[in-house]
C-alpha cells in the first residue's frame, strides 16, 4: 500500500488533493517509525494510545484496516471501502472536476 | 513445512495476544469436566506460549536479516490444535448438559477447523438456547464456510430460534448484514433489516453485539456516499493540531492506518 500512496501524492501535488491518514497504531512511535522507514510524504491524524479502538476509529465506525474514504472539496463522502484502486479513481475525477471548473490547462 | 507470509505474522501475534485478553470464558460446572476443561485449557496456553516465543524470535531474525539484505527466514506455522479440539469434541458429547458441554464446545470450534463442523452441528441442536452459544455468535455468518452451503441454513435457523437474546440476535445480524450494507437505503428490504437489528440491540445484553449492530447501520447512514463527513479535531505524529475541515476545498482521500 505505501508506495501507491506515495506516488499518488506526488502525482497530485499541485492539484487540490490531499490524503490525510488515521493512523492506528497504539504506539505512536512505531507510526513514526515506519514514516521514517517507507519516506511516507503525507500527514496523519493519530488516533491514541488505544489503536483500532481510539476516538476517530470509533467515531468512524470502522470495522477494518486499511479503510479509504473520499471527500470532496466540501466534506461530501465520496466513496467508503477497502479498495485502494476505486478509492484513488473516485478521487481523480473529483479532482479532475475541481480543477475542470478553473481551466488554465496545466501542464 | 507449511509456511506463513511474513507480513501476516504481526496480525496472527496481535490476535493471539487480543484473545487472552478477552474476558475469561464460562468454565464447566460439574468438578469432573471443570478438571478436564481446566488440563485442555493449559495444553492450549503451553501450545500458544511456545509459538508465540518462537514467532517473536523468528520477527527478530527477520529484521536483521533485511537490514543486512539477506534472505529473510520462513515464519513458523500457528501450532496445530486440531488434536485439542477433538478431545473438548468428545468431552461436548459426553456431557450432559449445556452448562457443562458448551464450553468444550466453544473450545472445539477455536482449536480444530475440520471438527467445526460438528461442533457447531451439536450447538445448534442441542444447546442453541444456552447462554455461553453466544459466544461463538460472531461466527454465525460464517456458518456456510464452516459447515458447509447444505447444513449452514437449518443450523442458522436453530440459533435464530434460540430463546437466548444474544444468540437470536447474532443470528438476525447474520441474516441482515448484507442488506444493512448494500440495500437501498429507501427500500423495504433496508428499511425492515434495520428495525429487526434495532429491536435486536435493545434485547441484547452483549456489548459486542450492540456495537456490531450500531457500527453496521452507521457505517451505511453516517458514512455512505452522499453524506457530509463528521469533523477531525486531532494532532498529528509529531503532536501538532489539526482538523480535518482544514482541508475543505480540497479532495481528501482519508487513509486508516496501520503499520501492523
Amino acid at each position: 500500500m505505501y508506495p501507491h500512496e506515495r506516488s499518488l501524492v506526488d502525482e497530485m501535488k499541485d492539484k487540490p488533493f490531499a490524503l490525510i491518514g488515521v493512523n492506528s497504531d497504539k504506539d505512536i512511535a512505531r507510526a513514526k517509525k515506519a514514516v521514517a522507514d517507507n519516506q511516507l510524504n503525507w500527514r496523519s491524524f493519530h488516533a491514541g494510545p488505544d489503536g483500532t479502538r481510539g476516538p476517530i476509529p470509533k467515531a468512524w465506525a470502522i470495522q477494518g484496516w486499511p479503510t479509504i474514504v473520499v471527500l470532496d472539496g466540501e466534506g461530501v463522502i465520496h466513496y467508503r471501502g477497502h479498495d485502494g484502486d476505486a478509492a484513488t479513481g473516485v478521487a481523480k475525477a473529483l479532482v479532475g472536476k475541481l480543477a475542470g471548473g478553473g481551466k488554465d490547462g496545466g501542464k | 513445512m507449511r509456511t506463513i507470509p511474513t507480513w501476516a505474522l504481526p496480525l496472527l501475534l496481535a490476535s493471539a495476544l487480543a484473545a487472552q485478553q478477552r474476558p475469561p470464558q464460562p468454565t464447566p460446572k460439574s468438578p469432573a469436566a471443570a478438571e478436564r476443561y481446566a488440563a485442555l485449557k493449559a495444553e492450549q496456553k503451553k501450545l500458544n506460549d511456545e509459538w508465540m516465543t518462537k514467532a517473536k524470535a523468528v520477527m527478530a531474525e527477520v529484521e536483521a536479516a533485511k537490514k543486512a539484505g539477506k534472505p529473510t527466514p520462513a515464519m513458523p506455522m500457528r501450532p496445530d490444535t486440531s488434536a485439542l479440539g477433538k478431545q473438548a469434541l468428545a468431552a461436548a458429547k459426553e456431557a450432559t448438559d449445556g452448562d457443562d458441554a458448551v464450553p468444550f464446545l466453544v473450545m472445539a470450534i477455536g482449536a480444530d477447523r475440520a471438527g467445526a463442523s460438528d461442533a457447531l452441528s451439536l450447538l445448534g441442536d442441542k444447546y442453541a438456547d444456552h447462554p455461553g452459544t453466544a459466544q461463538i455468535g460472531s461466527l454465525i455468518g460464517f456458518l456456510p464456510r464452516l459447515v458447509g452451503d447444505d447444513k449452514a441454513p437449518a443450523i442458522a435457523e436453530k440459533f435464530a430460534k434460540s430463546k437466548n437474546a444474544d444468540v437470536r440476535g447474532w443470528a438476525m445480524f447474520a441474516k441482515h448484514e448484507k442488506t444493512v450494507e448494500t440495500a437501498g437505503r429507501d427500500t423495504d428490504a433496508y428499511q425492515g433489516a434495520k428495525s429487526e437489528l434495532i429491536k435486536a440491540a435493545e434485547l441484547a445484553s452483549s456489548a459486542d453485539l450492540k456495537d456490531r449492530i450500531r457500527e453496521a447501520i452507521d457505517t451505511r447512514e453516517k458514512f455512505g456516499a452522499g453524506n457530509v463527513a463528521p469533523d477531525i479535531e486531532g494532532a498529528d505524529l509529531d503532536g501538532v493540531a489539526f482538523k480535518l475541515s482544514d482541508y475543505r476545498g480540497k479532495v481528501v482521500f482519508l487513509d486508516f492506518w496501520g503499520d501492523w
